[in-house]
C-alpha cells in the first residue's frame, strides 16, 4: 500500500516537475481560462442578462474547459518517445500509474482554477463576501470527480486517430452532474445563502466523486493492457 | 362537460412517417451491409 | 467457408428474417393505433405518437444498459463476441433514440405547447444518445480489435455508472427550478385498448432490436472471421 501511494506520488512528481521546466501546457490553460472569461463577459446582451447572473456558469465552464485542455497533455507527453512504453514494462502496479496521473492532473486542474479565480472575481465584478472557503469546499468536490474520468478518457483518447474531438465528445456527458452541481452551489453561495441550504447537492457531488474515482481506478488498467 | 379534442393530427402523422423513415433506413442498411457481405 | 463465418452467415440470415417480420408487426401497430384504438379526447390525435415514442424509448434504455452490463462482463472474460454484441446493441439503441428524440418533441409540441423541456427524463436521454454516439465514433477511430473492445467497453461501463447522476442532477435542479408545463400529461388508468396497443408495440420494437442486433452482430463475426474490417 505505501509502496503504491510512494510510486504514484513518482509518476506524478515526475509529470509536474516536466511540466514545471516547459510550463507550456499550464500556461497556456492560464490564458485559455482568461480568454474564456473576456469572452463571456460580451457574449450577452448588456444590460439585459446581469454579469452577477451568468458569473457562476461562466465560471464553471471556464474551468472545465481549461481543464480539458490539460487533460490532453497527460499522455500526449508519454507517447512521445514511446515513454509510455517505458512505464508499462517498469514494475509499476497499473493502479499507482492511474493515481499517479489522476494526483498530476488533479495539480494541474488545482493550478489552472487557482489561477483564473481570481481573473473570475476581477472580471465579473463578483463580491465573495464570507463564501470564499465554502467556494473552495465546492470547486474541490466538482474538480476531484471529473478528474478522474478524464485521466481514463485522456488515457484512452491519446492513442486514437482523433483525440482532440474524441475526448470532449466523451468526456462532455460526465460534466453533467458536476457542473449542474456546482453552479447551482456557486450561484447560492454568491447569493450569501448558508451552505446547509446546499447540503443536496454536496452530497451528490460527493458520490460522484466516490463513485468515479473507484470505477476509474478499476477500469484504468483495462485501458492499458496490451 | 365539453371537452374540445385539439386538431393536430398533423403531428401524428409527422411522427409515424419519421419513424418509418429511420427504422426502414436502418434495415435497408443491414440488408446492404449484409449482401455485400454475404457475396463474397 | 469456415464454420465460424457459416454460422455467422445463418445469424444474419435470422436477422433479416426477424428483422422483416417485426417490420411487419410496425405496420401492423400502425394500423392498430390508427383505426383501432380510441382517440384520447384531451389530447386528440397526437396521444398516438405515444405507441411508438414509448416502445423506441424503452428499447434505446434497454440497448444502452445492455452495452454498459455486456462490457462489465467483457472485460471480465475477454471474449470478443460480448464486444461484438455490445456495438451492435449501441448501434441499434443510437437508432432507437433518434426515434426516440424525434418523436418526442412532436408529442411535445401540442400537448406541452414546447419542443423540448429540461425535464430529468428528457435531459438524460439526449446525453445518453450524444454518449453513445461518442461510443461509436471511438469505435471507429481505434482500428486494433482488441484495443477497441478494452477501450469501448471502459466508455460502455462508465456510462451505465453516469446514468443515475444525470438524472439525479437534473431532477434537483427541476424540483428547486420548478417550470410551468402548460399541460401535464396525467394518465392515471388507461383504456384497455390503449394499453393493448402500447403491450403490442412494445413486443414489436423488442422483436426489432432482437432482428437488427442479430443482423449486426452476424455481420461483425463475419467480418472478423474472414478478416475484412470493411463490413464492421
Amino acid at each position: 500500500m505505501t509502496d503504491l501511494i510512494r510510486l504514484a506520488w513518482a509518476i506524478a512528481a515526475k509529470d509536474l516537475r516536466v511540466e514545471m521546466r516547459s510550463r507550456t501546457a499550464i500556461v497556456s490553460a492560464v490564458f485559455f481560462a482568461a480568454l474564456v472569461l473576456a469572452i463571456f463577459n460580451f457574449a450577452r446582451a448588456p444590460g439585459t442578462v446581469s454579469q452577477a447572473m451568468l458569473a457562476p456558469s461562466v465560471l464553471w465552464v471556464t474551468f472545465t474547459f481549461a481543464a480539458m485542455l490539460t487533460f490532453n497533455r497527460a499522455f500526449a507527453l508519454e507517447r512521445e518517445n514511446a515513454a509510455l512504453d517505458g512505464l508499462l514494462v517498469a514494475p509499476i502496479p497499473r493502479g499507482a500509474l492511474f493515481l499517479g496521473k489522476y494526483v498530476a492532473n488533479l495539480g494541474f486542474v488545482f493550478t489552472v482554477e487557482a489561477v483564473s479565480f481570481p481573473l473570475f472575481v476581477l472580471f465579473f465584478n463578483v463580491s465573495l463576501g464570507d463564501a470564499l472557503p465554502s467556494l473552495l469546499l465546492v470547486t474541490g468536490l466538482a474538480t476531484v470527480g471529473f478528474v478522474a474520468v478524464g485521466t481514463v478518457f485522456s488515457a484512452m483518447v491519446v492513442r486514437t486517430r482523433f483525440a482532440d474531438l474524441l475526448l470532449p465528445l466523451l468526456f462532455l456527458p460526465f460534466l453533467v452532474p458536476p457542473v449542474i452541481g456546482a453552479v447551482q452551489v456557486t450561484t447560492r453561495l454568491l447569493d450569501g445563502r448558508p451552505l446547509s441550504e446546499v447540503w443536496g447537492w454536496l452530497r451528490l457531488l460527493a458520490a460522484y466523486d466516490v463513485v468515479f474515482l473507484t470505477v476509474c481506478a478499476m477500469v484504468f488498467p483495462a485501458i492499458l493492457d496490451e | 362537460m365539453q371537452i374540445d379534442t385539439p386538431e393536430n393530427g398533423g403531428f401524428m402523422i409527422a411522427a409515424y412517417v419519421v419513424t418509418a423513415a429511420i427504422l426502414a433506413g436502418y434495415a435497408l442498411s443491414l440488408w446492404r451491409r449484409a449482401t455485400r457481405a454475404l457475396k463474397r | 467457408m469456415t464454420p465460424q463465418a457459416q454460422a455467422a452467415t445463418a445469424t444474419i440470415r435470422r436477422g433479416l428474417l426477424l428483422s422483416g417480420i417485426a417490420l411487419v408487426g410496425v405496420v401492423l401497430v400502425y394500423a392498430l393505433a390508427l383505426f383501432n384504438t380510441p382517440t384520447e379526447i384531451r389530447q386528440g390525435l397526437a396521444q398516438k405518437i405515444f405507441y411508438i415514442h414509448v416502445p423506441a424509448a424503452i428499447g434505446a434504455l434497454i440497448a444502452f444498459s445492455l452495452v454498459g452490463l455486456v462490457s462489465g462482463v467483457y472485460l471480465w472474460l475477454r471474449d470478443p463476441r460480448l464486444d461484438l454484441f455490445a456495438h451492435a446493441s449501441a448501434e441499434v439503441g443510437v437508432v432507437f433514440s433518434v426515434v426516440m428524440l424525434t418523436t418526442g418533441p412532436l408529442w411535445g409540441k401540442p400537448i406541452w405547447g414546447t419542443w423540448w423541456t429540461w425535464d430529468a427524463r428528457l435531459t438524460l436521454t439526449l446525453f445518453l444518445f450524444f454518449l453513445f454516439v461518442g461510443y461509436l465514433a471511438l469505435r471507429s477511430a481505434v482500428p486494433e480489435p482488441a484495443e477497441r473492445a478494452r477501450y469501448s467497453a471502459v466508455v460502455g461501463i462508465l456510462g451505465l455508472f453516469l446514468v443515475p447522476f444525470v438524472h439525479l442532477s437534473v431532477y434537483l435542479f427541476r424540483t428547486l427550478h420548478p417550470q410551468p408545463v402548460l399541460l401535464k400529461p396525467s394518465a392515471p388508468s388507461m383504456p384497455p385498448e390503449m394499453l393493448r396497443t402500447l403491450l403490442i408495440s412494445m413486443g414489436v420494437f423488442t422483436l426489432l432490436y432482437a432482428g437488427f442486433v442479430m443482423t449486426r452482430y452476424g455481420l461483425a463475426i463475419l467480418a472478423e472471421s474472414t478478416g475484412d474490417s470493411d463490413a464492421d
